[in-house]
């Protein structure tokens, strides 16, 4: 499928979410958790842009992508969310039904002025276990990122080696039996040659972190663009928690397997790129 | 004979009017709560306030005095709903404290001295506090941390845990403690002043969803807590949620955002010298949100909101501040 066609399909998918979101908003009201139609459909084509231009993503294995209700759990990197945003522009375009996930942010990105609203506006929610288990019983779909702020901001030197998830997401999963879509995304560790955390300057700034490029901050903001890496999201087969036991050994050892599944969807993806731009 | 005395008594205790003695009558809310009642004309209304200036038909009093053990001697009643909590954050500290808690505390005890069957207390959302670590619909077991996100008195969120603390003192004592959401009516509360400015100061890049809930849907609250058997720590909300910008944006108000430092030492600056109403301590209510869950108070009563945000709206419109200031 060429970019034109890809672009044209992409609409009308856009278009209709879109009315769904704001017809939603209409009958049943705003969204308690802050997504908002507008926010949507404003930054809707540029994320499309960065989707389809920019990062060029490609999709691997799209027949694992459930129908249904699931959680989604994906390697985080990159230094800037870019990752989370290419997921689920992916899930909305690539599978039927589309389906817009309900990222779980940290708790210092609200702290953000304007970038806060802006992810509450797109879907992001604090990642506190009752917003979870509030968004399960809204039927919502669920993307995670268990690295945490220890994984987006990893330098160039430990890419690809995924940092221990954290096992919040796997006691809810056994809570809710609801299944588990193992994610893998290659491409966004390259986009920040970040080769190193200066948490003194992080500390100062109140930021979870600071990463120190060959550009940022020598260049100014013009050094925190990212590279134009080609991103590839590769979805594993869902993995059903439903009846495993949820005492800490039990989950200990799932959360293994799920980051075990990750990493050697990871060595896939990287076994089958033919550069980082391509 | 006697099975047709007892069926008898029962009807008459069934028809005989409950007596209920309401704190804070003479307050905006406790007015349009005793004129709510007085129309259903099932209820005899008792009234104490701290405020003394005015004079009313039914009795006034303190709830520090001890003479207000007198009405409970001299009637009998049935349920208590406590509203009489001074909230002026002008008002001294200490003089807020001393009257919000020991009045309170003397309160109860005489509830549960004269074994009183029902105390409704109403207390507020806010004593959960604005945080970005909250859960986006807080419910009844979070603890109250609106001091430790706020500077501001905490006297209000002492108050909540001295009733809460008579569930297990006084457990014949049916205790019902109420955190509504920002109630909207014709009331002097912060949130109508805060509404009602012409230019609501806002803080630049945040937009915190907010809930608001019409002083019709808490009285039918009230009611339901009078005529049902509950007890219990209940959240209450009104129609929904909804981004204070927007809220804002059809109230028809420009708002003026200020980044935070400004507004920070700007307000506390105004506030420092009287020049403004709007307390300091609360500007992070207008950066994150503090949003309640009312499943529980739903699943034990029918309640539901009958008011949407476009009556909240036209009541804002209506309330005399907002007449005055247009």
């Amino acid at each position: 499928m060429n970019n034109a066609t890809k672009i044209s399909k992409y609409n009308v998918i856009i278009d209709q979410q879109l009315e769904h979101f704001f017809h939603k908003q209409r009958v049943e009201g705003y969204d308690p958790f802050g997504l908002d139609a507008e926010i949507l459909k404003f930054w809707g084509p540029w994320i499309k842009s960065l989707y389809l231009l920019y990062h060029r993503c490609q999709v691997h294995k799209k027949k694992n992508i459930p129908s249904h209700q699931a959680i989604y759990v994906a390697n985080h990197s990159g230094q800037i969310p870019m990752d989370a945003l290419m997921i689920i522009f992916s899930r909305i375009v690539e599978a039927d039904p589309p389906v817009l996930l309900r990222t779980m942010v940290d708790y210092w990105v609200p702290q953000l002025p304007f970038i806060g609203r802006l992810v509450s506006g797109c879907g992001g929610v604090v990642g506190t276990p009752e917003n979870f288990r509030q968004l399960i019983r809204r039927g919502e779909s669920i993307l995670v990122f268990p690295e945490g702020v220890k994984g987006i901001t990893k330098t160039i030197f430990q890419r690809y080696r995924l940092k221990p998830f954290t096992k919040g997401f796997m006691r809810l999963a056994v809570e809710s039996k609801i299944p588990i879509v193992p994610i893998a995304l290659v491409g966004a560790e390259e986009q920040f040659f970040s080769l190193m955390d200066c948490q003194f300057l992080a500390k100062l700034l109140d930021l979870p972190a600071f990463p120190l490029t060959p550009s940022f901050p020598l260049l100014g903001l013009g050094g925190a663009l990212p590279m134009p890496t080609k991103y590839h999201i590769i979805y594993g087969s869902p993995m059903d928690f439903s009846k495993a036991p949820a005492d800490e050994v039990h989950i200990e050892r799932n959360v293994k397997l799920v980051q075990n599944e990750i990493q050697s969807l990871l060595k896939w993806g990287l076994s089958r790129r033919k550069g980082i731009f391509w | 004979m006697g099975a047709k005395q007892e069926k008898r008594d029962f009807l008459v205790s069934k028809m005989r009017k409950k007596t209920i003695l309401i704190t804070g009558h003479l307050g905006h809310l406790g007015r349009y709560l005793c004129q709510s009642l007085e129309e259903e004309g099932r209820y005899l209304l008792l009234g104490i306030d701290h405020d003394q200036q005015f004079s009313s038909p039914k009795q006034k009093g303190n709830l520090l005095h001890k003479s207000i053990e007198e009405m409970f001697l001299s009637n009998s009643i049935d349920s208590v709903i406590h509203l009489d909590l001074i909230h002026d954050p002008k008002e001294d500290w200490t003089k807020r404290n001393i009257y919000n808690l020991a009045g309170t505390n003397h309160l109860l005890h005489l509830c549960s001295k004269y074994k009183i069957k029902k105390f409704i207390f109403l207390s507020t959302a806010n004593v959960y506090g604005p945080s970005p670590k909250n859960p986006q619909l807080i419910s009844e077991i979070e603890p109250l941390l609106a001091t430790a996100y706020s500077s501001g008195p905490d006297d209000l969120v002492k108050s909540d845990l001295l009733v809460s603390s008579f569930f297990w003192k006084s457990p014949q004592l049916e205790i019902v403690i109420l955190r509504p959401c920002h109630i909207i009516g014709p009331l002097e509360n912060g949130i109508v002043h805060y509404l009602s400015m012409k230019r609501p100061i806002t803080i630049l890049g945040f937009d915190p969803m907010i809930q608001l809930i019409h002083i019709d849907d808490l009285i039918q609250v009230f009611k339901y807590c009078l005529n049902k058997k509950i007890k219990g720590i209940f959240n209450i909300r009104g129609p929904g949620e909804i981004s204070l910008h927007r809220f804002l944006q059809q109230l028809g108000k420009t708002p003026f955002p200020l980044p935070t430092m400004v507004a920070k030492t700007l307000m506390t600056t105004l506030w420092n010298l009287q020049l403004s109403d709007f307390p300091p301590y609360e500007l992070p209510y207008l950066q994150y949100p503090c949003m309640v869950d009312d499943s529980l108070f739903r699943s034990k009563t029918p309640y539901t909101p009958q008011k949407g945000f476009s009556e909240i709206i036209s009541c804002l419109d209506d309330h005399p501040l907002n007449q005055l200031k247009s």
